[in-house]
């Protein structure tokens, strides 16, 4: 039987052991990053954060009081950089990757998928790149990532119902995006620095 | 007829299996790899630091033994005759010193302290 989160976090603070946070790193990276890279919309942005994210567990693990999950606590690290870099940044220059990222990844919609968009349809991306940060990681953690809303507010640092009402407007603006008419080329184009929605926080 | 059952949400099945597929493919990447090797860098810097600072700490105790016996010897002089029956020479307990010098590097190698 595997190990659970808690005895492998046990395990790597009380013994210092290196295999017991590998696994741990093993488990969870890959929706970590997934979700970075749906709330970011840039996957390099997203595998710096995530690598940034890990790195802060591995120092700060003796932080971890086990009072939540592990998962939980994971993310709210990777929230809290993802915040900070986009402050840090003011948007304006991520922006500009990410614009030229998806442009490139609806030039590749019509060739071929790359490897991190294949099977996601550009109404679904264009979707969510109209919510805002909060919108978007709300939705993201309870519809996608399969967190509870009691989770997602412990992740987001924000009271329980107002995740609950970030989930309801999430799914509100999603259902009507991807129901209304496919835009025209000029108004398909993603987020732009003037209307700032990709990172607007 | 009225239903009181609510569909599927298609939306909600949307993200979950974009989501699901992404996670997949991120899987079979090389970034745990990649991650796992930057932090064993840490430790493997922090083991070569210590390492020169001990080799050096041994050169120079090691160039300092016999001074450090001479120094020695008259406070050996002073001992009482039960030590001096259980052998203990300057160089016993200059060895000593040194051992004790070389388990607190080890120690710290273990990161107890």
């Amino acid at each position: 039987m595997e190990p659970s989160d808690i005895e492998l976090v046990t395990l790597a603070k009380a013994a210092q052991d290196e295999r017991a946070f590998a696994a741990l790193v093993r488990r969870h990276q890959a929706r970590l990053r997934a979700f970075l890279i749906r709330l970011c919309g840039n996957p390099h942005l997203a595998d710096d954060i995530a690598q940034e994210t890990f790195m802060k567990a591995h120092t700060g693990l003796s932080g971890f009081k086990g009072g939540g999950s592990f998962r939980s606590w994971l993310y709210a690290i990777a929230y809290r950089e993802f915040l900070q870099d986009a402050r840090k940044t003011k948007a304006a220059a991520r922006l500009e990757d990410a614009l030229k990222e998806n442009a490139a990844a609806r030039k590749a919609d019509r060739h071929e998928a790359g490897p991190l968009e294949a099977g996601m349809s550009l109404d679904l991306r264009r979707a969510l790149a109209g919510l805002d940060a909060m919108e978007r990681a709300t939705i993201l953690l309870c519809d996608a990532a399969g967190f509870s809303h009691t989770e997602a507010a412990s992740v987001l640092s924000t009271p329980l119902g107002s995740v609950k009402t970030y989930v309801a407007r999430a799914r509100d603006k999603m259902r009507a995006a991807l129901s209304a008419e496919p835009p025209t080329a000029k108004e398909s184009s993603l987020p732009t620095p003037a209307n700032g929605k990709h990172y607007a926080l | 007829m009225p239903s009181d059952t609510i569909p599927p949400d298609p939306m909600e099945d949307m993200l979950k299996t974009d989501f699901d597929a992404l996670a997949g493919r991120l899987e079979r990447d090389r970034f745990a790899e990649r991650l796992l090797f930057k932090l064993g860098a840490k430790r493997r810097a922090r083991l070569g630091i210590v390492a020169f600072a001990s080799g050096l700490g041994a050169a120079v105790a090691a160039s300092q033994f016999t001074s450090m016996v001479a120094a020695l010897a008259p406070a050996l002089a002073e001992t009482p005759p039960e030590m001096d029956a259980a052998g203990v020479s300057p160089h016993l307990l200059a060895a000593f010193i040194l051992a004790g010098a070389l388990a607190a590097t080890a120690l710290v190698l273990r990161q107890d302290f």
